[in-house]
């Protein structure tokens, strides 16, 4: 279950961007996970419901996209995506060992449904 | 103001690990330090296979060392420890992978000048380690004769992360009706071009072969690094 330690990850890095923007709780937070990440969407879900309690994110739910793999083709000179973990161009069948995404997780965005107290929210923090 | 805010982020979820790892490979470059990752299934040979290429690295004067993750024994550091080589042991309290926060720990303090070869037994897992970088210079996979060939298309993402993969207990290939074509094709399938060996802790000229392979890409990653010595600059 490395899911646990990467939704730690994921509510400790967006109640830090949510503080910074004056946040008093977050609705929802979206998540792009490549397909060879190497980690499960489900029981992601199932750590940050665990990990977001006791946060701003107490109420935010995941948004999870999937991002699939594209490989480059050497026969063809082009990008692809692979629909399976098989690395072989769709239309070439050769080899695709260079890949070009499919390995990232990235928080995209997160959602603000509440701001703190009455203080000004000037401070623009974006990474 | 109680409208709803959208923030773009746009953040690496693995930064602060990613940071992390990315110091301790610099510093394993400095120290010119071979840094090996080693991860499998529980029970295909991790420490059985170090053990042998520990020993041999002794035997051939490479100066080598290890750093094992175990859940909760130190079984595999007192196994490793009959090499004679400089063992030290990361209890996981039962974690499933090792993660470059818990290395940068048990490195601190080491000093790795001189040590050719660093390797790490990951906690044996074929799906939580591909994840976590821990500033290694190669992931070597292990894929062992009693598993079933059909264990790389299962983890296409550990064996798509490694740089070359070990067959191991080629001894028993015969009982096991191993069918080594179809393991290789599979490993080529999810990695295609990656280097496959077979050993066997069994056969020391099988673990030769490994520490040539090994000793070989070392040299090679040296060769690479020595070139341009403003590129450490870049960010
Ligand atoms: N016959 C044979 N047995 C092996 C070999 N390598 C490991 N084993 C046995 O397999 C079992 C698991 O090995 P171990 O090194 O503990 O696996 P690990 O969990 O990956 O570290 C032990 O009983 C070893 O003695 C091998 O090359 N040949
Ligand atoms: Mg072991
Ligand atoms: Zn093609």
């Amino acid at each position: 279950m490395h899911e646990l330690s990467i939704a730690t990850n994921i509510v400790s890095e967006v109640e830090a961007a949510a503080r910074a923007h004056n946040a008093a709780a977050v609705s929802s937070v979206t998540l792009a996970i490549g397909r060879l990440c190497g980690v499960v969407p489900g029981a992601l879900q199932f750590g940050f419901e665990i990990v977001r309690e006791g946060s701003l994110l107490a109420q935010a739910e995941l948004v999870i996209e999937e991002e699939p793999v594209v490989v480059w083709c050497p026969e063809g000179n082009h990008t692809v995506e692979l629909s399976d973990m098989a690395f072989r161009c769709p239309e070439h069948g050769c080899p695709t060992p260079e890949i070009l995404s499919g390995k990232g997780m990235e928080i995209l965005r997160f959602e603000i449904s509440n701001f703190a107290g009455t203080s000004d929210m000037k401070e623009e923090v974006t990474q | 103001m109680t409208t709803p805010r959208v923030v773009e982020l746009r953040k690496n979820v693995m930064n602060r690990h990613d940071r992390k790892a990315a110091l301790l490979r610099r510093y394993f470059q400095s120290t010119q330090t071979c840094v090996i990752n080693l991860v499998s299934s529980p029970g295909t040979g991790k420490t059985e296979l170090l053990t042998e290429i520990l020993r041999s690295m002794v035997d051939r004067g490479i100066a080598a060392a290890a750093l094992v993750g175990d859940c909760a024994t130190d079984n595999d550091a007192k196994r490793l420890e009959t090499s004679a080589a400089p063992v030290r042991q990361i209890v996981t309290e039962g974690l499933c992978h090792l993660e470059a926060t818990m290395l940068d720990e048990h490195v601190q303090g080491w000093d790795l000048n001189g040590i050719d070869f660093l390797f790490i037994e990951n906690v044996g897992n074929l799906v939580c380690p591909s994840a976590f970088d821990l500033g290694e210079s190669l992931r070597v996979v292990l894929l062992s004769v009693t598993e079933g060939e059909d264990k790389p298309l299962k983890y296409p993402q550990m064996f798509n992360s490694a740089d070359f993969a070990l067959l191991t207990k080629m001894d028993l290939a015969g009982p096991c009706e191993f069918d080594l074509a179809a393991a290789r094709d599979n490993i080529e399938t999810v990695s295609p071009g990656m280097t496959v060996l077979e050993t066997s802790a069994r056969n020391p000229q099988s673990v030769q072969a490994v520490v040539d392979h090994m000793v070989q890409l070392r040299q090679l990653d040296l060769g690479s690094q020595s070139v341009p010595t403003d590129s450490l600059s870049t960010t």
